[in-house]
């Protein structure tokens, strides 16, 4: 449950950065104004991917592991999303597409 | 002052006081997750494994060495060129006699894994040296050094907390780097501190656990006493418990490759990459299945056997040893470690104590940086921005020259070399050593952005030239290693050159002019 796990973190934290306003008029410019409920929705949705690969790694690592790999895993999936924001910041949506193909699949096929 | 001012005083201070030998720190301990394969590395005596050969193989030809050389050994191990290790070892335990000392003595022999044969190999301390010296540092006394590591991990830990209360948009701030603008070297700072905050967080106060029997001596003193009291005390805690000692009866052990045979299927297909026999050849002989873990912190969760009727045996714990102080100690000594860390996790270990490192340089640097842009530095503040700018340089890019020249002594030196592995880590504080004069040397006929260059290039130079040193004194070279799938020894060539990489990338970026290093607004920095 790795690969899934790690997609669910890039997923997360990809919706995370799409809810600050400075990223998405970089990365989303014709989404530049949302409203309040629609940020608050775009955070949920981040928080809970980041649950949900907090879920699956204690799962599948146990909760003291699990805990390691997820600090490791949003530390990696963390740094690639701000280096994508710096250097490409179009690439974040279709990095969001990816993603959330990669965690449905690898969830599927329990990798 | 406010609050927040207060802290920023304090997170500025208490970073840059010992902000170097943080670096080194940093440095150096995460170099320590790879230790063995640093230790590879630096042995190419060790022949690559030519044919597949089975565990069971390797069991018989160690059991074989082991019987010529460790006959009256009191333990034995073998080590097995599977999972992480990898070497193919045995290592035998004597009794304490006066001639071994109070304790007994370990021996180790390294063997070709074609041939069974012991490989001599060259005298070197390879990656372990590296891991030490984060901690115990050179040239001093331990206590010493101990001492100075602990009060810079404490200087850490105030740092990172101070830090989080001063970085006042820690969310909003969370993925921002803005290139080439005045917040650069901020936004580094902070990615590189706040991304793998809770690696940080748990590297240093684990750190300063473990050290605790150094620094916080009068505690344990007070109740136990100092000297063999204390040592007393260490070894009971500490000191792996004996569950059944020799009978002094001597019987034929039960086959160990039957017994592995056993433990492979036990495991569910799990790797077993050591089996240890205590008290080989005696009636009450316990042979130890070391299987991989593949949940939880722990490294191994081992399978036992009797040794003489092949029944598992359950050892028993000693309850004394299971206090809830003593398994919070064993945590965070497992987790500072990382040992049960499989390669892709290892790799994220070595990432971040690489940010922590790259916090502390830039935290450096925006000193510098922002000392820079005021104007109305005083004469002293001229000199000390000066000093800084040099201890900087030859901090941040002479530390990594000197731990190519460490590599590079490894494969120049002479193999018959009296005292080799000291010349190899002496090696390193000489280069170490010039690289902090470089900049005090040619302070004065060149700019700040040169000096960089100089080393920068330089860095790049002796990095992208390890491989083909490599394959000059070895016969392990990139092309052959790739080909025959020895990850260890080409991972470390890949990476050295991918480190070349990222030195020539940042010399390039400095050829370009770009003011990046802050020096563009005042020149008082580089005239002092």
């Amino acid at each position: 449950m790795m690969i899934s796990s790690f997609s669910l973190c890039l997923l997360g934290l990809c919706l995370l950065s799409l809810a600050s306003k400075r990223h998405r008029k970089n990365a989303l410019p014709n989404f530049k104004r949302l409203s309040l409920l629609q940020t608050r929705v775009l955070k949920c949705f981040g928080f809970a991917c980041l649950i949900a690969s907090a879920l699956v790694l204690a799962g599948a690592k146990g909760p003291s592991l699990g805990l390691v790999y997820l600090a490791a895993w949003v530390t990696l999936a963390a740094l690639a999303q701000a280096l994508l924001l710096s250097y490409q910041p179009r690439g974040v949506p279709p990095l969001l597409g990816a993603s959330l193909a990669t965690a449905v699949i690898s969830f599927g096929l329990g990798i | 002052m406010s609050f927040r001012h207060s802290m920023t005083w304090l997170h500025t201070w208490s970073g840059l006081v010992l902000g170097w030998l943080l670096y080194f720190m940093f440095v150096t301990g995460s170099t320590g997750y790879f230790d063995e394969e640093i230790l590879r590395w630096m042995q190419p005596e060790i022949p690559l494994q030519e044919s597949s050969i089975s565990a069971s193989e390797f069991i018989e030809t160690a059991e074989r060495r082991l019987d010529q050389v460790a006959t009256n050994a009191t333990e034995t191990y073998i080590e097995l060129p599977l999972g992480r290790s990898p070497f193919f070892s045995i290592w035998w335990h004597e009794a304490a006699t006066p001639e071994t000392g109070p304790r007994g003595l370990w021996h180790n022999e390294k063997l070709n894994p074609n041939t069974g044969k012991p490989v001599i190999t060259r005298e070197t301390e390879g990656g372990e040296f590296l891991y030490r010296l984060h901690y115990a540092l050179h040239y001093i006394p331990g206590w010493l050094a101990y001492a100075l590591t602990s009060l810079a991990a404490m200087f850490m830990l105030v740092a990172i907390i101070s830090g989080v209360i001063i970085h006042r948009r820690i969310f909003k701030d969370f993925f921002s780097f803005r290139r080439n603008k005045q917040r650069s070297w901020l936004d580094l700072h902070n990615l590189f501190g706040v991304l793998p905050l809770p690696f940080h967080l748990m590297i240093t106060y684990s750190g300063l656990v473990l050290l605790m029997f150094s620094t916080m001596l009068p505690v344990p003193a007070s109740s136990y006493g100092v000297g063999e009291g204390l040592r007393a005390i260490y070894d009971e805690v500490f000191t792996e418990h004996e569950s059944r000692s020799a009978a002094g009866v001597s019987i034929n052990s039960k086959p160990t490759v039957s017994l592995y045979k056993d433990a492979l299927k036990r495991s569910d297909g799990g790797l077993i990459n050591y089996v240890a026999i205590k008290h080989p050849g005696d009636k009450n002989a316990v042979i130890e299945m070391g299987v991989l873990a593949d949940e939880g912190i722990d490294q191994h969760k081992p399978i036992h056997y009797d040794g003489v009727s092949g029944e598992l045996y359950e050892p028993e714990e000693d309850p004394s040893k299971h206090s809830s102080a003593k398994s919070f100690y064993d945590t965070m000594e497992i987790l500072h470690e990382g040992l049960f860390a499989r390669p892709l996790l290892r790799w994220l270990y070595f990432l971040s104590g690489l940010m922590g490192a790259g916090m502390m340089a830039t935290g450096s640097l925006l000193w510098a940086v922002n000392r820079r842009k005021k104007h109305t530095v005083s004469a002293g503040g001229v000199r000390g921005l000066a000093l800084v700018d040099r201890l900087n340089l030859g901090t941040i890019v002479g530390l990594p020259i000197a731990i190519a020249a460490y590599f590079w002594a490894n494969r120049l030196l002479a193999v018959d070399l009296v005292s080799r592995a000291n010349w190899e880590m002496n090696s390193l504080f000489i280069v170490w050593g010039i690289a902090l004069l470089h900049p005090f040397l040619r302070w004065k006929k060149t700019s700040l952005e040169n000096l960089w260059c100089e080393q920068l290039l330089f860095a790049t130079t002796v990095y992208a030239l390890i491989p083909v040193l490599n394959a000059a004194t070895s016969e392990h070279h990139l092309g052959k290693a790739l080909l025959h799938g020895d990850w260890v020894m080409a991972g470390f060539d890949l990476f050295m050159l991918v480190l070349a990489m990222c030195f020539a990338i940042t010399a390039h970026k400095l050829r370009r002019r770009i003011p990046i290093l802050g020096t563009a607004n005042s020149a008082a920095g580089v005239s002092a």
